[in-house]
């Protein structure tokens, strides 16, 4: 069930008008009942996976919260016979054993994630292996289910299950609770990759009918609707004209491409959480931001910090930081500050640090070598940048205007997006490769006339599209400057009726009229006819 | 730690029986993009048919034809066509065309008044695939040619490659019938 | 704002979003009105005296073979044909189901073309065909029928989802047209005077299977069981068309199933010299569809053979109908005027 099919408006529909008519207590257990039903409409043969991940990681969650409040309960009984040692020692014995069932909970379960994500990845490696080494054999592929949103559930509950064993919350005591924050269904496939204690408390409170919130949330989702619909749906056509056939498109067209994805990708998927916090929003749900206009962003660091945030923030909790202070790591760190000298020794753990991060950042998007490589790519351009700080830093203090001018601004802008479009290149083509050829053709292939001489018009858009695109990114654009001071639906509450309903019903129309859905009517389709 | 690698094991082998579901495996989530919906107002009229020589490829006449080529390059190569006929579509803009050359049949489809090949049929046994092939001849000379790779329903043998079909019709461990088809014509 | 007003306020934007939104459906929709007409043909049946002594039901083989003014005109025979392009057997079904709702007739012509089609085709062949129909049973029973893999119920209920993307190609037709509808037919019969002869009209290639399908036959079916029902007399024929060819083996299933069920079965290609018809002249698409001569030699054929067989009388002299087809025929009169001399023109 596509977010724009008919089927998830009218499930959507459904599921908020019962959820405002039971009692309210049985609110949440109506939203885990729709998540379901969402799910086995996605795929029946998904159910096992998620129902194991939950039950495990519940059960789990449960005993290592057993083990942190016996041993607390047993220390503060015995705190008169035991010694300091003692109690310390009590208590490691027992991190010990909570650490082993937290080591299960995620070998399991990120076991599985590896199984069904990864095998055929690492089958196709491994035949690439050994027809390096001349072997004639090779391995099959399996055929795997990939359940859907599998490595965001997955993501949330190995959070939750962290969380727990840090002691930073409770695990949560009833099961079926439980299983509502692993398949909430709004966010089950796309994310955001939400925290528990972000989540836990609004999800199962109860929520009275409140006009004013569900009208914000039907605002949020219309919004997001118009950047799915009208802009993402529509420039997929040529883009995926473009990178369908790079022999054919190279130079000027890859640039193109390049910004046309870029635009494609924003709207697609900001525009995809802006309906999965709207929907969150009727139903009186609060979901965290996934994005903070990412693309005004000054560097690549600071865009990461503002595009998939809930991504980003995860990998920073649960791998930068356990890594960079576990106890490997900081003998690794004593010991090439001894070998290597304060230069280097400083950087070498911060620079593993973030390689395994963006390592497993470019293999949790795609089980491929260009999501790979696209994860390193952003490594090395961050680790270039921090690098480079000084120099910058000299920069601003010889022209300390530079900072506060406008120019500068739009160029920083401009060099976030074409840097990270050029990255996203491998998220496109076929293969590694292929991506550096296309990226070395814009240098080579010097056809830069395609962009004016009508060449943009034959990718399966006409002028009339490239209309429309850039209209609607122009008020993206807008909406995004006037989203610096404040809430724009905060501010269109403050306008008139009349002037309110005439905005919001405009944008539906625009929706409803050039949103790319639907069967295209065009005669011209019809190319065999025979009464 | 033994006993949980040894559950471990078992539970993502008892995890692994549950895949293998073919119809599913397209279903696949791209992390960064949520599948996006096919996109509608051009992908499907935007059809420049093929440039290159795609799929199984006829030649006549030192002319070689494929499948959605475009027409006017066949009919500039061979010439005036013995006999010609076009069917015009009830209620929409566009002709079907046939052209009549010699041992073939050559029909075209019309996408924004410009014709594309969309069959070779042949008339007779006086022409032969570039595989050898030609009317009367056997099904093991078929199987010879072009493999066992065929789909085949009430005697129809179709070899599909590359977007279009051959298709072979056999009566009688005789081939009978002999077509180029583009699968454009499939479309729905 | 008081509770009064805030009602007030609600009712008045629900009625402006709801009445703007019925307008720009209107005016999205095709209005079939020039280029393409054939998707205009079907609602014209409702604005119809239902006292018919005959209805055709069928594709562009009835439409353009057939002339209900020369069957009125010669045998006063009143006659009216439900069909649009490709229209499918099951479409076929529903309409008659449709029309047998409004009006019993002696009569009902089915063409069997469409017995070659047992599966959903062309999208926009079903549009033209299934959204002139008004909304009934009947209506969704096609639609469901119809609907290729890529088509949505709800695009049928709601034309503005399917249409919207006219929104950017909207012309003076769409203005024009916005309120109402000209007559494209003459009682359902589509004219055309010019000429061009049938030549080299190709064979048909050999098939793998000939036999209709399972749904076409199901259909068929059902057409002859509502015929039986309603006391209505059902005649199957296969219009004088050259293309698509029609096969031998197709022919002897059709002959076999009107003998199994007891229908009249007519096959116009093996009457072509008995009705006259001569390809070099009666055609205006080489063979595929006959032209105003060829159609008015057909109907007239046709028309005697309706008397001669299926016990219908002239009605002529009936008051009310002389008034109503007087009307017809000089519309009739004035297209094919019309029509002759931009032809000559050219």
């Amino acid at each position: 069930m596509l977010f724009t099919s008919y089927e998830f408006l009218f499930f959507v529909l459904i599921t908020c008008v019962l959820y405002y008519i039971i009692p309210k207590k049985w609110q949440w257990m109506l939203l885990l009942l729709a998540s379901y039903v969402f799910y086995f409409l996605a795929g029946a043969s998904f159910l096992p996976y998620i129902f194991v991940t939950t039950v495990s990681t519940y059960l789990v969650a449960r005993k290592i919260t057993s083990l942190q409040q016996s041993t607390s309960l047993y220390v503060k009984e015995h705190k008169e016979e035991l010694s300091r040692e003692e109690k310390k020692e009590y208590k490691a014995k027992a991190k010990k054993k909570q650490w082993h069932w937290l080591l299960f909970c995620l070998l399991f379960n990120l076991g599985i994630l590896a199984v069904v994500k990864y095998t055929n990845f690492a089958i196709s490696n491994v035949n690439a292996v050994l027809t390096v080494f001349g072997s004639k054999t090779t391995l099959s592929f399996v055929d795997l289910v990939l359940p859907l949103g599998i490595s965001f559930y997955t993501f949330q509950s190995m959070g939750y299950i962290i969380d727990v064993y840090r002691g930073k919350y409770e695990a949560e005591k009833n099961p079926l609770r439980f299983a509502l924050f692993v398949s909430f269904f709004p966010q089950l496939v796309q994310g955001p990759i939400s925290r528990f204690d972000d989540l836990a408390q609004s999800l199962y409170k109860e929520h009275a009918f409140e006009f004013a919130k569900i009208s914000l949330g039907l605002q949020r989702v219309l919004w997001g609707y118009f950047k799915k619909m009208v802009i993402a749906d529509r420039m997929l056509i040529a883009v995926n004209e473009l990178i369908q056939n790079p022999d054919q498109y190279k130079g000027a067209y890859v640039f193109a491409g390049m910004l046309f994805y870029a635009l494609e990708l924003y709207a697609d998927f900001t525009g995809g959480i802006d309906i999965t916090i709207g929907i969150a929003e009727i139903l009186g749900i609060r979901v965290t931001e996934n994005f903070h206009r990412p693309y005004f962003s000054k560097n690549i660091k600071e865009y990461w910090n503002r595009w998939h945030m809930t991504m980003g923030s995860w990998f920073t909790d649960y791998i930068f930081y356990p890594i960079s202070v576990c106890q490997p790591m900081l003998k690794f760190s004593r010991f090439s500050r001894a070998h290597f000298g304060e230069f280097i020794g400083k950087r070498m753990p911060v620079y593993l640090s973030s390689f395994v991060v963006w390592f497993t950042t470019g293999i949790w998007h795609g089980a491929s070598w260009n999501f790979i490589v696209w994860g390193l790519g952003n490594f090395v351009v961050i680790m270039i940048s921090q690098e480079l700080e000084p120099l910058y830093r000299r920069f601003h203090e010889k022209f300390p205007k530079a900072e506060g001018a406008f120019a500068f601004k739009v160029f920083r802008v401009v060099r976030t997006i074409l840097l990270m479009s050029s990255l996203r290149m491998f998220d496109c083509y076929r293969n590694v490769p292929l991506t550096f050829r296309m990226f070395g053709s814009m240098f080579t292939t010097w056809n830069w006339k395609v962009i004016f001489d009508g060449s943009m018009l034959k990718l399966g858009l006409d002028a009339k599209d490239y209309i429309i695109l850039f209209a609607g990114m122009l008020l993206m654009l807008t909406v995004s400057l006037i989203q610096r001071s404040g809430s724009v639906r905060g501010k269109i509450r403050t306008l008139s009726v009349p002037v309110r309903t005439i905005l919001w019903y405009g944008l539906f129309l625009v929706v409803l009229l050039f949103g790319a859905y639907g069967v295209g009517y065009d005669a011209s389709q019809f190319i065999y006819n025979q009464f | 730690m033994k006993k949980w690698m040894l559950v471990l094991l078992s539970v993502l082998t008892i995890a692994l029986i549950g895949c293998g579901n073919g119809e599913n495996s397209g279903n696949g989530e791209n992390d960064s993009t949520p599948a996006p919906t096919k996109g509608v107002t051009g992908s499907e009229n935007k059809n420049n048919g093929k440039t290159e020589p795609a799929g199984y490829v006829f030649e006549y006449e030192g002319t070689k034809i494929w499948m959605d080529m475009d027409a006017s390059l066949v009919v500039n190569a061979l010439g005036e066509p013995d006999k010609y006929f076009e069917a015009p579509s009830c209620a929409f803009e566009g002709l079907d065309k046939k052209y009549t050359y010699g041992s073939i049949e050559i029909d075209t489809y019309e996408i924004d008044g410009k014709d594309y090949v969309s069959c070779v049929y042949f008339r007779d046994d006086l022409v032969n695939t570039p595989e050898g092939i030609c009317l009367y001849m056997t099904m093991e000379d078929m199987v010879n040619a072009y493999g066992n790779g065929y789909k085949e329903e009430f005697g129809m043998y179709v070899y599909e490659k590359d977007g279009m079909k051959l298709k072979f019709l056999v009566k009688d461990n005789e081939i009978t019938s002999i077509e180029y088809v583009s699968t454009v014509l499939d479309a729905q | 704002m008081g509770k009064k007003k805030k009602i007030l306020t609600a009712l008045v934007i629900t009625v402006v979003v709801i009445g703007s939104l019925w307008l720009l459906q209107r005016l999205l929709v095709p209005k079939y009105m020039t280029g393409i007409v054939e998707g205009a043909m079907i609602a014209e049946y409702y604005e119809e005296e239902k006292d018919h002594d005959v209805i055709f039901i069928g594709d562009c083989e009835v439409y353009e073979n057939f002339i209900p003014a020369v069957l009125w005109e010669e045998y006063g025979i009143h006659s009216f044909i439900r069909g649009s392009a490709q229209q499918l057997i099951w479409q076929s079904y529903y309409l008659l189901e449709e029309t047998l709702k409004y009006e019993t007739p002696e009569v009902v012509v089915f063409n069997i073309l469409s017995m070659k089609y047992n599966t959903p085709q062309k999208e926009a062949y079903n549009r033209m065909t299934i959204d002139g129909m008004k909304w009934s049973a009947s209506k969704i029973g096609s639609i469901k029928a119809s609907m290729t893999k890529d088509e949505q119920f709800l695009d049928y209920v709601f034309p503005i989802l399917r249409y919207h993307t006219r929104i950017t190609e909207l012309n003076r037709d769409d203005f024009k047209y916005l309120f109402h509808r000209d007559k494209v037919t003459f009682n359902g019969y589509y004219m055309r005077v010019d000429v061009k002869p049938a030549e080299d009209v190709p064979t048909g290639r050999p098939l793998a299977d000939y036999t209709f399908g399972e749904t076409a036959y199901e259909y068929l079916d059902k057409i002859t069981a509502i015929c039986k029902e309603k006391g209505v007399q059902l005649v199957l024929i296969k219009a004088p068309s050259l293309y698509p060819y029609w096969y031998d083996e197709w022919e002897v299933q059709m002959e076999e199933y009107a003998k199994k069920h007891n229908l009249v079965y007519i096959n116009f290609l093996e009457l072509i010299e008995e009705c006259g018809l001569d390809f070099s002249t009666d055609t205006y698409d080489a063979g595929l569809h006959l032209n105003l001569s060829g159609a008015q030699k057909a109907s007239k054929w046709f028309g005697k053979f309706l008397v001669e067989n299926c016990g219908l009388t002239s009605r002529r002299g009936d008051e009310k109908l002389e008034v109503l087809w007087k009307d017809k025929l000089a519309a009739y009169e004035a297209e094919i005027k019309r029509q002759t001399e931009a032809v000559s023109k050219e």
